[in-house]
């Protein structure tokens, strides 16, 4: 066998081997390839994405699914693929409150997550434990996404309101 | 043995060798050339200048290594000497990654042997088999016990090849024929067979039920009880 012949025949079996490897360690190409993945997996799903947000190291992905909200996360891994992250699943949306709300953290990175109910949100305010507040106007299809990142361990979540446009508070609540 | 004559020309010719990774081989291949050439002169009663004569019948050394360097390109060893790396380090790689888990899964005991033989009260066979999206779990036996534990063993296994990152939590609400709802808990693992164990199951109930209705994934499983082999 020629030189040339031994590198083609490694090149397939390096081939071969990455692609072991890619497929059993669950390792995508594509943050939202790595995303269907986890829900299914969950058996959940599949969503309907409607907003994708970057966080350091990873994307958000919010969506929704039948009468469920989700925020799932997926994360960079060895520079070019996507792995899952926190493997959230939905959330169901409890259409009596203005705003149906979860939360979730994954080391230092948080989120607060939810979707509109009453069409007269139009602010979303968050209040942390150690009273720095996060705002939010912008939704998506009447979801909404609010990230925070803390390595403190002191800076969870603390109280979400709902205000209309001329901000009066029309939902408040704590701990979902 | 060649002397320093003869070992200066395969030198030369070596020089003009740029893969030194090769120059071994080549150096051993040339040296058993010029041993065979010089044993026949030898032989041939010119013992005298048989090296010379040797030397002489394989050529010019510029010439020699010139074409030894066509046929050891650098630029094509180096290639094959990196693909062959990848492909060591990436086997060992797999191993870890892809084979040890494997492996070690395969060694797991089986979680009925930890189950007391003499605590059994009956053991049923089950063997029903359900889908969950790209998951399959066989309940394979019920194992009921004194002390009113009621163990569920069942396997389970991904259909698609592509690894989806998370095991099997929970595999729905149990309960029997009576109404009662038992905590049977979640979380999986990558164990080939898992024993769910639920404590204080009724001894009168005579169907266990095990019921998965999560978004809009279905199954129910019901298992006849009591029709085992008491203390098998």
């Amino acid at each position: 066998m020629s030189r040339s012949q031994k590198i083609v025949k490694n090149l397939v079996v390096f081939l071969g081997l990455c692609f072991l490897f890619i497929t059993q360690t669950a390792l995508y190409l594509t943050p939202l390839s790595a995303h269907e993945h986890s829900e299914r997996s969950l058996h959940y799903g599949p969503s309907e994405v409607v907003h994708v947000e970057d966080f350091d190291g990873g994307k958000y992905i919010l969506a929704n699914y039948d009468k469920w909200y989700s925020c799932n996360s997926v994360e960079r891994t060895l520079g070019f693929f996507w792995r899952t992250g926190g493997g959230s699943i939905g959330t169901e949306n409890d259409k009596t409150k203005a705003v149906a709300f979860s939360w979730s953290a994954s080391y230092e990175h948080f989120v607060a997550y939810g979707i509109i109910n009453n069409a007269r949100v139009k602010r979303i305010e968050l209040t942390l434990s150690n009273g720095q507040v996060l705002t939010q106007t912008k939704f998506y299809d009447n979801m909404f996404l609010i990230p925070w990142t803390d390595n403190t361990d002191n800076n969870y979540f603390g109280k979400l309101k709902g205000y209309d446009a001329s901000n009066k508070v029309i939902f408040e609540s704590e701990l979902p | 043995m060649l002397s320093p004559k003869g070992d200066k020309f395969i030198e030369d010719i070596l020089s003009y060798v740029k893969f030194s990774f090769d120059r071994f081989a080549i150096k051993t291949e040339l040296e058993s050339h010029l041993l065979d050439k010089i044993e026949d002169y030898t032989e041939a009663g010119q013992a005298e200048d048989a090296e010379e004569s040797a030397i002489t019948d394989m050529g010019d050394a510029q010439e020699i290594g010139l074409e030894l360097n066509k046929q050891h390109n650098p630029l094509v060893g180096w290639i094959w000497m990196l693909t062959r790396l990848a492909v060591v380090l990436l086997v060992i790689v797999d191993l870890f990654f892809v084979g040890l888990p494997i492996v070690t899964s395969l060694l797991d005991d089986n979680p009925i042997e930890d189950i007391s033989k003499a605590n059994i009260v009956y053991n049923i066979t089950v063997n029903k088999t359900v889908h969950l999206d790209d998951t399959v779990i066989n309940f394979r036996n019920v194992i009921y016990e004194g002390n009113g534990n009621l163990n569920i063993i069942y396997d389970y296994y991904e259909t698609q090849f592509w690894g989806t990152g998370w095991s099997l939590g929970g595999i729905g609400i149990i309960s029997d024929n009576l109404g009662n709802e038992y905590f049977a808990g979640s979380g999986g693992g990558i164990r080939p067979i898992v024993r769910r164990t639920v404590e204080n199951f009724s001894d009168e109930a005579d169907t266990l039920i095990i019921d998965y209705d999560q978004y809009n994934r279905k199954y129910r499983v019901e298992i006849p009880l009591k029709g085992g082999i008491k203390n098998e």
